[in-house]
């Protein structure tokens, strides 16, 4: 009897439920959302599996229309006979139309998904239809971490982030995606509305943000505009205090054509970060820089 | 009626029993042998060569000469009918004299091959003699082995009908006696018709339920040795080629004599090997089902869409296909061990390759069912006792169903019943899975691990109280 109780218990107790054959998923690979006349348009890019392994799975992309993105799926499904498979979704585009109150629903419509993960890419783009069927996820994707990654001009925002970001009530820095697939910087939503910010200011973004990992800088020299002094941000870090903005860099030099010696170096450095953070904040800036390689050419 | 008509009527005449009666001039003198378990050629050169050239004697005088010159190892007076019968189906040759004194002289045929080569328990560098069918011979290559005094043999009869010898063998000074006595007795408590074979005693001297075998059987003298060495007991028996060592460790199913003819780093690595395919044999069909039903969130998208792609064309669902597959296998792995070597590349080419290639084109199955269940059953063969792996197998499909239902929750379900249940068992009394659970760290360092000597030199101390070997 105690053998049967715990049996049945087990079965109640457990995900008997989540059974799935694999080929009744339909595995949903990118996700694009913008709100037209009042409803949601949804794009789903769905991975169709060939039987011939060496044939590269198709992408198809469905366009969906619906008052709220439960219905959508709900309909997604039953337009493809399939379960809406989402652990696997790498990527949601959205475009200027979502907007707080859609931006809310979204974030809890995956918060209560318990199947979709939250470590997807997040972007931004002024032409959802074209960018979601002339891309393919994994070229969007190495876009923006190769750049967020080596030049630090952009920012590699997950759902997660985005979630985090709403509830803190913080600015959100979205990677922006021209039609021709091309990365634009970021656009910030804030108070509503989207504000974009150009690749070079996004370095400065970052410096404030404590997110650079590397990028390369450039700047002519005073005495010939021909000649550039070159240099590579391996590592920085910025503490963030009450009233000062602390940031250490590690630097090094990779041409030096104007035979800058360390001081001027420094001081040219220094002097553009200064200017272009102090859009970002009114505290004192203290840069403290480690230079490497050679002064003279 | 004497002990003649006796048999006569008790055998109801056999073709076998030969009855011969010597008239001598004051003496009579009747033989009777069972012709297919005797030597004929000892009982005329060395029996009835002898007899012809007696005659004066009186019949005690005749029994004591007898007694005493006839050139045989055994001779034994019997007095009554039960042990008369007992040494003539034991290949003894009875002789009555003036139908008063009865002698038993052993003339026994051999009738067992030679020592050969371990069919099932191979090894690389170790010796290749395996035990046979021959109580004598099994026990001489153990004492081929171990030439010391103290390896004490205690034998019983068991079986009303076979009168199989069994011999309990443990060395003295090293094994604990209690556990000596406690297989002895267990051993007399048997009461059956027939001891056919060791694997018959298995089942009395086991007292755990698990599906894991704690009596390990070994057809490797070097192996019986070291087990006795070790402070374990070792049970011979008559027609059986496979000897019984008591108690059975589960880690014992992970070691082979091989281990200690080789440098120990590579004892390591290919215990950990074992001990890796032992997981695999169990539990690969179990997550690919998990994974293919329940989880697929947990497999990288390229993986779960080749999976996805190869399974496209296979009608059934993952669960029934692997329990198809399983199925299969052991249809061919039976099929295989039945049928005459001869044919066994055949069967292999056509269960192998013929129907698993059909089966894929015809979409019965997935190719990548295929390898997941050749995978885990060829991980499951790397442990040599046959009986392991049947436990193996019986796991394989409990966890299979579990994760069918459950999923990954399934499959750790599966984990700790089984280790519940391995921890729960005891082999003679000793936790089974001594020494990780009652952990022992000296004995870690001849369990998975193999380190330097360690295991020549220290005896596993709930076997032995003579810890240090050598002394």
């Amino acid at each position: 009897m105690k053998k049967i109780l715990i049996l049945i218990l087990l079965f109640m107790l457990t995900g008997c439920s989540s059974y799935i054959e694999l080929n009744d998923l339909a595995i949903i690979n990118t996700l694009g959302l913008e709100k037209v006349n009042d409803n949601y348009k949804l794009y789903a890019s769905i991975v169709n599996i060939k039987e011939e392994e060496s044939l590269e799975p198709e992408i198809e992309t469905y366009e969906i229309e619906g008052n709220s993105l439960n219905q959508i799926v709900d309909n997604l499904s039953l337009t493809l006979n399939k379960k809406i498979y989402m652990s696997h979704l790498n990527l949601l585009i959205i475009n200027d139309t979502i907007k707080t109150q859609e931006l809310d629903e979204i974030i809890n419509f995956f918060i209560n998904n318990n199947e979709t993960r939250e470590d997807f890419l997040v972007i931004n783009t002024n032409n959802l239809e074209k960018v979601i069927k002339n891309s393919k996820f994994q070229q969007i994707n190495d876009l923006v971490e190769n750049s967020s990654r080596e030049t630090s001009k952009t920012i590699y925002t997950t759902m997660y982030d985005v979630i985090k970001n709403y509830y803190d009530k913080e600015s959100i820095y979205l990677p922006y995606i021209a039609s021709d697939i091309t990365l634009e910087g970021l656009k910030e939503f804030k108070n509503n509305t989207y504000k974009e910010i150009k690749s070079d200011d996004v370095i400065y973004l970052n410096y404030y943000l404590n997110n650079i990992d590397t990028y390369k800088y450039s700047i002519t020299c005073h005495n010939n505009q021909n000649k550039y002094l070159y240099l590579n941000i391996l590592t920085s870090n910025t503490s963030n205090f009450k009233n000062e903005l602390l940031i250490t860099n590690e630097i090094k030099i990779i041409s030096n054509d104007c035979n800058y010696n360390q001081d001027e170096i420094n001081n040219l450095f220094n002097n553009n970060l200064k200017s272009n953070l102090t859009k970002y904040t009114n505290k004192k800036i203290t840069i403290k820089n480690t230079i490497r390689g050679t002064y003279e050419n | 009626m004497n002990y003649i008509e006796k048999i006569k009527k008790e055998s109801n005449s056999a073709d076998d029993y030969i009855y011969k009666e010597i008239k001598l001039k004051n003496n009579k003198i009747n033989t009777i042998n069972i012709e297919t378990i005797t030597s004929s050629e000892d009982i005329n050169n060395f029996i009835l060569k002898r007899i012809s050239i007696l005659d004066n004697l009186e019949t005690d005088s005749l029994t004591n000469y007898l007694f005493n010159y006839l050139p045989a190892t055994t001779t034994e007076e019997i007095t009554d009918y039960d042990k008369l019968k007992s040494k003539l189906l034991n290949g003894f040759t009875i002789i009555i004299i003036n139908d008063k004194n009865v002698l038993a002289i052993e003339t026994r045929r051999d009738l067992t091959r030679g020592v050969a080569e371990a069919s099932y328990e191979r090894s690389i560098l170790g010796p290749k003699d395996a035990f046979i069918e021959h109580y004598n011979t099994n026990l001489g290559l153990i004492r081929r082995r171990i030439k010391d005094i103290n390896l004490h043999i205690k034998t019983i009869e068991l079986g009303r009908s076979t009168k199989t010898k069994v011999g309990l063998l443990y060395l003295k000074g090293i094994v604990k006696e209690d556990l000596v006595n406690k297989t002895y007795k267990r051993l007399q408590k048997i009461n059956l018709d027939g001891i056919i074979d060791s694997n018959y005693l298995k089942k009395y001297l086991n007292d755990s339920k698990s599906l894991f075998p704690t009596i390990k059987g070994t057809e490797r003298p070097d192996l019986a040795s070291t087990a006795l060495l070790e402070g374990k007991v070792v049970l011979i028996v008559d027609n059986s080629p496979e000897v019984l060592i008591l108690p059975t460790f589960f880690i014992d199913f992970f070691h082979t004599s091989d281990d200690y003819y080789q440098k120990p780093i590579n004892v390591t690595f290919i215990r950990i090997i074992r001990l890796i395919s032992f997981i695999i044999a169990i539990f690969l069909p179990a997550f690919y089902v998990a994974i293919t039903t329940h989880n697929p969130d947990s497999m990288p998208i390229n993986l779960l869409l080749s999976f996805q792609s190869q399974r496209m064309s296979v009608p059934f669902p993952a669960f029934l296909e692997a329990i198809l597959m399983i199925i299969a296998f052991e249809i061919l792995r039976e099929s295989d061990i039945r049928i005459p070597s001869s044919m066994g590349t055949a069967i292999s080419i056509l269960g192998g390759l013929v129907l698993g290639d059909a089966a894929v084109n015809a979409g019965i199955v997935s190719p990548i069912m295929i390898i997941v269940v050749a995978i885990s059953a060829i991980s499951g063969l790397l442990i040599q006792s046959v009986e392991a792996i049947n436990s193996i197998r019986w796991y394989r499909f409990l966890v299979i169903i579990l994760s069918s239902i459950f999923g990954y929750y399934g499959i750790f379900l599966g984990i700790i019943l089984i280790l519940t249940n391995l921890a729960d068992t005891k082999s003679e009394g000793k936790d089974y899975l001594y020494p990780f659970a009652p952990i022992n760290f000296e004995e870690q360092k001849d369990g998975i691990l193999k380190l330097h000597n360690q295991g020549e030199k220290h005896r596993n101390p709930i076997l032995s109280d003579n810890k240090v070997r050598g002394k």
